[in-house]
């Protein structure tokens, strides 16, 4: 067979072959990767407040563009108003870092990262936004992004769209 | 020495991937700060150079020599892909997240393309005889890792630690945390990789006086015998 046919030929079936081995373990770690993440993001929204009710919010699509996949209200036991936790997809230097922020009181509360295959520095830098910051996340951004610029750019972006967001809506809910 | 006992030697003492050739940097110095770490880097090199050995070994005679290197490639960058998405599913999450991108660094890291092209493709080589070599490989770097890690974690932390169970051996004041960064790392390789080379020189230097000896026993038993000979 001539080589012009051969080996293209050659390495088609090969990649079809490792393409198909690819599409078999996704089958069947995908499932349990997405009940994972889930169960993650749900012990992140009890981290950031101790609520009775939850509700999905309205997406937007400056929200949808900065990242964010879904928008929490959370209420106490007596429906009153308690602050807005986003989750956000953003692409830093390592992958995608999924996050979930949270709102009250007009600042952002807690930073709690969901899922992440960032680098040292990345690690590092997300590292330093988690825990109480008491209101003073958007402040500290700053601090340490020396060595994660790309990860600070996408974060920070995310999280100013959902401050915006979330301010425009605060002093009506 | 047996051919098959000489090639798994091979790959963990002679021309140990990480304390002779110097591969394999990256994951030697990115995941050592923790034992645990170290040995799941271990687990996902050793599962993709078996795995990518035996897959090029079975093959070797049917693949193209125009396009070998991208076929293996493919291979391995699947198996990568493969062993990233199971521990991802399987493994803790805490580890999963320190492994991080170094997962994905096994593609391009050189011991795994490396053992392809010079041991898994050759002919001479029986499949058998990859799995070997791909064991061998695997536990050399394996046995290096963890010895840094240990070494880090222990000086670094003062505690060994294993799925989230913690042993302290060294009081926190008189731990140094420099060896839990990257200049740490580098300093604790760097000294394993002198201490290795000096018992591996020393058993050499062994080795040679040896055959010497011997060599020289032969002649002095072989004039001995021709003199016994010419008196009769």
């Amino acid at each position: 067979m001539k080589q012009v046919i051969k080996l293209p030929l050659f390495l088609g079936i090969v990649g079809g072959l490792c393409g198909g081995l690819l599409a078999l373990t996704n089958y069947f770690t995908a499932p349990k990767i997405e009940k994972d993440e889930t169960l993650r993001v749900n012990a992140a929204y009890l981290e950031h407040f101790t609520f009775s009710n939850i509700k999905d919010g309205e997406i937007t699509d400056t929200l949808a563009k900065a990242g964010v996949t879904a928008k929490k209200i959370t209420y106490d036991a007596s429906e009153a108003y308690i602050g807005t936790i986003y989750n956000c997809t953003v692409a830093g230097f390592g992958g995608d870092v999924k996050f979930t922020v949270s709102y009250k009181d007009g600042k952002a509360l807690k930073f709690i990262v969901t899922e992440s295959k960032e680098s040292q520095q990345g690690s590092a830098f997300l590292a330093g936004l988690e825990g109480d910051k008491d209101g003073s996340i958007l402040n500290n951004l700053a601090d340490n992004k020396a060595g994660s610029t790309v990860t600070y750019n996408a974060v920070s972006s995310a999280m100013e769209t959902c401050l915006n967001d979330y301010l425009s809506e605060y002093k009506s809910l | 020495m047996n051919k098959k006992l000489k090639t798994f030697l091979n790959g963990l003492l002679f021309e140990n991937p990480t304390l002779v050739i110097f591969l394999g940097m990256c994951p030697a110095l990115g995941t050592t700060s923790k034992i645990e770490s170290a040995v799941y880097m271990s687990l996902c090199v050793l599962a993709v150079l078996l795995c990518s050995n035996i897959i090029i070994s079975l093959l070797r005679k049917i693949i193209p020599n125009e396009i070998r290197i991208p076929v293996y490639i493919i291979i391995i960058a699947t198996l990568v892909t493969v062993v990233d998405m199971i521990f991802h599913a399987y493994l803790s999450y805490s580890i999963y997240k320190e492994l991080g991108s170094f997962i994905s660094l096994i593609v391009v890291n050189c011991i795994i393309l490396g053992r392809a092209e010079a041991f898994a493709s050759k002919e001479e080589n029986s499949p058998l005889d990859s799995i070997i070599d791909a064991l061998g490989y695997s536990c050399g770097f394996a046995g290096a890792i963890i010895i840094v890690a240990f070494f880090r974690e222990l000086i670094g932390s003062g505690c060994l630690s294993w799925a989230g169970n913690e042993v302290r051996i060294i009081p926190a004041k008189y731990t140094i945390s420099f060896f839990q960064t990257n200049a740490g790392a580098f300093i604790t390789l760097g000294l394993l990789v002198a201490v290795y080379t000096y018992f591996m020189n020393l058993a050499q230097a062994k080795k040679k006086q040896k055959e010497a000896k011997k060599k020289l026993d032969e002649k002095v038993n072989t004039a001995a015998s021709l003199k016994a000979e010419g008196g009769k």
